[in-house]
């Protein structure tokens, strides 16, 4: 019983020990939380670690984002306002299946602004 | 039954005859060095030359054509392959990109090609020497990724 007892504090311990650390910032939290948002409902279905389709993940996975290079990030963010603009992503058969993914009009102004801006900020920081 | 391969050869020697008819405007533009690639970043030889042979036949507006290009339909068919290859990208409107499509624009090069997806199979059949090593692959990758960074810098 009283080992147990130890047992159950020592774990308390730890477990109170790895709140401080905490993962290395989550990808999308280098994203606006508005713009995480949009990401995760219209794009991670295909385009994030764990998704089937290896074409989109080779494309662009976002759980890789922090990884990729600032060139990479340039090149991904224009091409995220490109088809996100043109309305090819999210594809239409990915929306048959899920129609409530679709992105709206205000939702794609948005992308697009922050992927502009964002490039733009990578660009000069750099 | 003779009689009618006869007619039906006949046919088809008369289609391609008239189909010498209907040749394909040459895609061969004066360089503007403006707007091309290689006027506006000067790139060593090496990679000028593998820009060239490997990628400008189907992504400029200057295609070196080959002598079966006079012959209809290749001719139909290599214009179709020039079309669509300028429309995805034309190194020869380079110029004329943001900031960002020019970083774009060469950071997908590196990456088709890397991934060996570009230069086309079909290409490649009849451009023995647009087939490259992966020494060809790492260098131009390595001159992409130099431009894309001095573009960030501007």
């Amino acid at each position: 019983m009283k080992k147990q007892i130890v047992l159950l504090v020592a774990l308390g311990i730890l477990f109170l020990a790895f709140q401080s650390f905490s993962p290395d910032t989550p990808p999308e939290k280098e994203f606006p939380e508005e713009i995480s948002i949009l990401l995760k409902t219209s794009c991670y279905d295909c385009h994030y670690t764990g998704a089937t389709a290896e074409k989109a993940l080779k494309a662009a996975n976002f759980e890789e984002w922090e990884g990729y290079r600032l060139t990479k990030k340039v090149a991904l963010l224009g091409e995220i306002g490109k088809v996100v603009e043109e309305g090819k992503m999210p594809p239409e058969k990915y929306l048959e299946h899920k129609p409530e993914n679709k992105l709206s009009e205000k939702q794609v102004k948005l992308l697009l602004e922050w992927t502009e801006q964002e490039a733009e900020k990578l660009m000069q920081g750099n | 039954m003779s009689r009618i391969i006869k007619i039906v050869g006949i046919g088809l020697i008369v289609l391609l005859l008239v189909a010498q008819f209907f040749r394909p405007d040459l895609n061969s533009e004066a360089v503007d060095p403006e707007l091309d690639l290689l006027a506006l970043t000067s790139p060593p030889e090496h990679i000028a030359s593998m820009l060239r042979t490997a990628c400008y036949d189907c992504h400029s507006n200057q295609t070196v054509y080959p002598w079966y290009r006079k012959v209809s339909p290749v001719s139909w068919y290599l214009n179709s392959h020039i079309q669509n290859g300028k429309a995805e990208l034309n190194f020869s409107e380079y110029g004329s990109l943001d900031k960002a499509d020019r970083i774009g624009l060469l950071v997908e090069t590196c990456e088709v090609v890397e991934a060996g997806t570009m230069p086309i199979q079909s290409y490649l059949l009849l451009h023995q020497e647009a087939r490259l090593t992966p020494e060809n692959r790492d260098a131009l990758c390595n001159w992409t990724e130099e431009e894309a960074l001095k573009i960030m810098r501007e």
